[in-house]
């Protein structure tokens, strides 16, 4: 019964996922500059693929399985952010040098 | 085999390869391939073949793709060409080539659905598959074909790798190494710092278990080689040259020929032939150990120097000449 719960809440994380990524798409598209693009972008890991991962903890059935997901979680939490301000901060470089010739 | 799953990556394959072809912007196009290396590790991995799929993702996605973009920024562009091509006619330039393309296409996407399907093997591979583990004492079929049937095939590759090094580094030789660019920020470097020890890690481990999980010298060699190209992207491209200078890559790699050529002679002496393994002085060990499928560790390990050192010096050189155009 309870891994039945845990399966419909993953289920629900996954949907809550798959939005998240449909929202970064719509954000690509029509948001518009770099910096709220990217804003927009990064919530495709950050919430799309973390909640896509934690969804699919119920369905691993091994410990270790799990103990994988989360650590690619951790992975994308430290890294997403990271790479989002890189860009960020490489696209304003190049603001300021084009606003300055 | 989920094979509605399958035949959805096989759609995006080739729309993102079509849409790398037709894109205007090359740089928008190297980022659009990469995502077919990925897609396409993906589709290796559903076939059951790791091997496959970790050189998949590690060398086209990331070597590929970074090595492209350095090849990029240090190209002028050029005007488009005019249309029209007076030496051949102008259905031969689109149609012919489209049509092959799509032939080509459809007959190896045949093909990759009879992969995905339930097949008799062929008399070698049951073989390999039967007796594997008892012939050479390693877990990994792959690896053991590999690096113990075929080792002499091996050899031959890492020469190939030995000379595409030799060519770039003759090709970009001449001028000092200009010590420019502070790399990325604190955050970005601070970051990069969480994470290095995890991702040598994760390399050490493809590298040194190649004879019992997916991976092995090639793939782990690869991993060691993005790691040094993360440094000198993050932290500027003085950085990782100070500490591992380009002769000391050099000497890695002539390292990791002279380990691979030195087992296969240890063969020879015993009189079982090169690069024999099992009938060598090597012992199979307990299967499952990490000391175990005789010569296979250390041909990893020769491997894995060869192409870590390798490709992280072509990338070098390829820096080397960008920085100088900096000035």
């Amino acid at each position: 019964m309870s891994l039945a719960v845990l399966r419909f809440t993953g289920g629900l994380c996954i949907a809550a996922g798959v939005f998240f990524s449909f929202a970064a798409v719509v954000a690509i598209l029509r948001f518009p500059d770099v910096y709220t693009r990217l804003h927009g972008s990064s919530k495709a890991l950050s919430g799309g693929a973390v909640l896509i991962l934690l969804g699919a903890l119920p369905y691993t059935g091994t410990a270790a399985g799990a103990m994988k997901l989360v650590l690619i979680g951790a992975f994308f939490l430290v890294s997403n952010p990271m790479a989002s301000h890189a860009i960020a901060r490489a696209a304003r470089k190049r603001e300021k040098e084009e606003n300055g010739q | 085999m989920n094979v509605s799953l399958l035949a959805v990556l096989y759609l995006f394959i080739a729309v993102t390869a079509l849409v790398a072809v037709l894109l205007e912007d090359l740089l928008s196009a190297f980022i659009t391939l990469s995502f077919t290396g990925v897609l396409m590790a993906t589709v290796f991995a559903l076939l059951r073949a790791p091997d496959v799929a970790l050189t998949q993702a590690i060398i086209n996605s990331g070597l590929v793709t970074s090595l492209l973009l350095v090849a990029y920024s240090q190209t002028r562009k050029t005007p488009h060409p005019p249309e029209v091509c007076d030496e051949c006619p102008s259905w031969l330039q689109v149609k012919v080539p489209a049509f092959v393309c799509s032939v080509l296409g459809l007959l190896l996407f045949r093909g990759l659905y009879s992969l995905a399907g339930e097949r008799s093997l062929p008399e070698a591979s049951a073989h390999y598959l039967a007796r594997t583990l008892e012939e050479t004492g390693a877990l990994n079929v792959v690896g053991a074909l590999l690096l113990d049937y075929r080792a002499f095939d091996t050899l031959g590759e890492t020469t190939v790798i030995f000379a595409a090094v030799s060519g770039v580094s003759i090709l970009l030789s001449g001028g000092k190494r200009v010590h420019s660019g502070h790399g990325l920020s604190y955050i970005v470097k601070r970051g990069m710092a969480l994470l290095t020890p995890f991702i040598l890690l994760y390399a050490a481990s493809i590298l040194f278990l190649g004879h019992l999980t997916p991976g092995g010298g090639f793939q782990g060699g690869s991993v060691f080689a993005t790691v040094a190209i993360l440094m000198c992207v993050v932290y500027g491209t003085g950085f990782e040259a100070s500490r591992i200078s380009s002769k000391s890559k050099e000497t890695l790699e002539a390292g990791g020929a002279i380990l691979f050529v030195l087992v296969g002679l240890l063969g020879i002496a015993w009189g079982a032939g090169f690069l024999s393994n099992l009938p060598a002085p090597f012992s199979a060990g307990t299967p499952g150990s990490l000391l175990s499928a005789g010569s296979m560790p250390l041909l990893n390990i020769a491997v894995g120097l060869k192409v870590g050192a390798g490709l992280s010096s072509i990338f070098y050189a390829m820096i080397k000449i960008l920085e100088l155009e900096d000035e």
